[in-house]
């Protein structure tokens, strides 16, 4: 076989929106077939899911008792429960890349991932999203297992409804990814951003819906919370899928929009800036 | 029409300095201290189509920082560079489609899946016809010689096995220039020759131009009919490799050990003996006093022999022996 015919040509599509697509897919496929190896480490999370969801429903459960009330916040007990088998699978299975992006901004391994035809940051939201389908698998598998002895099936989720809730637990994905990437590129400027990660997790904790859901929070304080991101990650999209609301739904997908936007556009300046900024160890 | 070339490129670095002890460490928390290190001080060369350059230096002399500035992933501190017309940092997403590059410290290969796969994704990254890649996949699997182990988990595969299917996934989308970091670092003496035979296997049937980095000597000798050495990021000598080899490559060392006891007045004519042992020798050798195949036969003929290794000087000692030879650099030289 000779040199010549052996010559790869681009494909007819390159450079257009469809190559590109078919590029970032790539990447989620191969990180997809990538997390089978990991297997075990997805049963593993999906078993700790079991503990917290026997805790969630053994609180829930005493707290409506004690009150002797049937609805609080605008949630029965058995959606109170369900929301949060859904915020665990968000907050469990959630693109988790801010040490990754720390840790390749402090060695310079970040400089190797810009020397290929696509973009650091979509490379990294592919990359992670090849990870989410298998923990969520096991997540809610478990999850749903625990709620479903406790408190019964879901009756009340609008399967008709779940396109649209799903649709807001992938934005509510991006959103945080832009929240966690920008978190992961402070390396730049700091020597760690686990301070900045932790504060984010119990930002989340509170103000996010995965302590309690933001009906549940005191006026004023649900007012603020409402309006910031935090709750469009883990409250919108379990409050949505336990409490169907085509108005909250239309208010929810604007408010994440909008925060995707502004928090993108900050990722995207400080992907700019620090890569002028990158330099590497040794060699 | 020269496809690199750069023009008094510079890249300095700000390294953090703190003094040691907590003394040190309390005051950089106050004050941070920074060091400016240049890495790299004015390099000018061109290179043209289907060359195979060595650029060679002792760790830390720059050979990698400057790599990286011409594959786009650094920004230099000063200067002019241009690849294939490209200006690489600032055109690095274009340029990528046309060049191949492999750092030896970083694997791109998924480590725990068949090499078949990382290829198919690079299908996708790079876009590519797919009916010619699967063509172009067939090809380099062949030059290669890497057929048995596409199925096989990276994981399992051996260092230098593990080097060639790199070097195949650097040219699946047919680049025009192959940047080669250290890609001999780590093997043995087998896997080293396999992947430079490899190499030149791929230059000479690909037209392929190679912009390769080692501080292996023996890399520059089979490979490359030109070298740049560089030291303290300063071209310190360009020139055919030939020229190298005659002038600062005519030590060597040889390391023979026998079959029976050496005894203590061993000795061998026209070279030095550096260390003697029970039962081997370490002989120093000027190839231009004593050819190396001479000595050998002397050796073979003395005893029976069980094992033989001839080394290169190491970079360092070719470092000095060009600073040394004033008349020897072949471009302007300031030593630090």
């Amino acid at each position: 076989m000779s040199a010549v015919t052996a010559a790869a040509v681009a494909a007819r599509d390159r450079g257009t929106w469809r190559a590109g697509v078919r590029k970032y897919a790539a990447i989620v496929r191969i990180n997809m077939q990538n997390s089978l190896t990991y297997t075990w480490d997805a049963v593993g999370q999906g078993v700790a899911v079991v503990l917290f969801m026997f805790v969630f429903a053994r609180l829930w459960k005493t707290t409506f008792a004690a009150q002797n009330a049937t609805v609080i916040g605008g949630l029965t007990l058995a959606q109170t429960v369900w929301y949060f088998v859904w915020a665990e699978l968000v907050q469990l299975s959630k693109l988790d890349v801010a040490q990754t992006i720390q840790d390749e901004v402090k060695d310079g391994s970040l400089a190797y991932t810009l020397g290929r035809p696509y973009h650091y940051l979509l490379y990294h939201f592919a990359f992670g999203l090849g990870n989410v389908f298998m923990r969520m698998i096991f997540i809610l598998a478990f999850g749903a297992a625990v709620a479903w002895i406790e408190v019964g099936p879901p009756r009340f989720v609008r399967v008709e409804a779940l396109p649209a809730v799903l649709l807001i637990t992938l934005l509510a994905f991006v959103l945080d990814y832009c929240i966690m990437a920008a978190l992961g590129l402070l390396a730049f400027f700091v020597e760690d951003t686990s301070a900045f990660c932790l504060i984010y997790q119990k930002i989340n904790f509170v103000l996010g819906g995965l302590l309690l859901p933001v009906d549940f929070l005191p006026g004023a304080i649900q007012t603020v919370a409402r309006v910031l991101p935090f709750n469009l990650v883990l409250y919108a999209p379990s409050k949505l899928f336990v409490a169907w609301n085509g108005t909250q739904f239309v208010q929810m997908l604007g408010l994440q929009l909008v925060w995707i936007g502004i928090t993108g556009a900050g990722l995207v300046a400080l992907f700019r800036y620090g890569a002028r900024r990158v330099s590497i160890n040794g060699g | 029409m020269p496809v690199v070339s750069l023009n008094n490129l510079h890249k300095t670095f700000a390294v953090k300095r703190k003094t040691p002890g907590l003394k040190g460490s309390l005051k950089a928390l106050v004050r941070a201290e920074y060091q400016t290190v240049e890495a790299v001080k004015g390099i000018s060369l061109e290179l043209d189509e289907g060359e195979l350059l060595a650029f060679i230096g002792p760790n830390g002399a720059g050979k990698s920082t400057t790599i990286k500035m011409l594959t786009g992933i650094l920004y230099p501190t000063g200067g002019e560079a241009q690849v294939l017309g490209y200006i690489p940092w600032q055109q690095r997403r274009q340029l990528s489609y046309h060049i191949g590059s492999i750092f030896g410290q970083k694997p791109q290969l998924w480590y725990h899946l068949p090499p078949g796969d990382t290829f198919d994704l690079f299908a996708h990254i790079y876009e590519l016809d797919r009916a010619a890649f699967e063509r172009r996949k067939a090809f380099l699997v062949e030059a290669l010689g890497i057929g048995d182990w596409l199925d096989t988990p990276v994981r399992k595969l051996s260092l230098g096995q593990r080097m060639r299917c790199e070097i195949a996934a650097s040219l699946l989308h047919s680049p025009r220039i192959l940047f080669l970091d250290e890609p001999t670092i780590g093997l043995d003496v087998v896997a080293k020759q396999q992947l430079r035979a490899a190499i030149q296997t791929l230059h000479d049937e690909d037209n392929l131009t190679i912009f390769l980095t080692s501080h292996d000597a023996g890399d520059v000798e089979s490979l490359c009919k030109r070298v740049i050495v560089i030291n303290h990021g300063q071209v310190i000598f360009d020139d055919r490799t030939s020229a190298l080899k005659r002038r600062f490559l005519r030590r060597k060392v040889i390391g023979v050990r026998f079959g029976q006891p050496v005894p203590d007045d061993f000795s061998v004519r026209e070279a030095t003996v550096l260390k003697r042992g029970t039962w081997g020798v370490k002989i120093e050798l000027d190839t231009h006093v004593r050819p190396v195949d001479d000595l050998i036969a002397a050796l073979m003929a003395y005893a029976p022999v069980v094992d033989l290794t001839v080394e290169d000087p190491p970079m360092e000692e070719i470092i000095r022996q060009i600073y040394l030879a004033d008349d020897a650099v072949t471009v302007e030289v300031v030593p630090d």
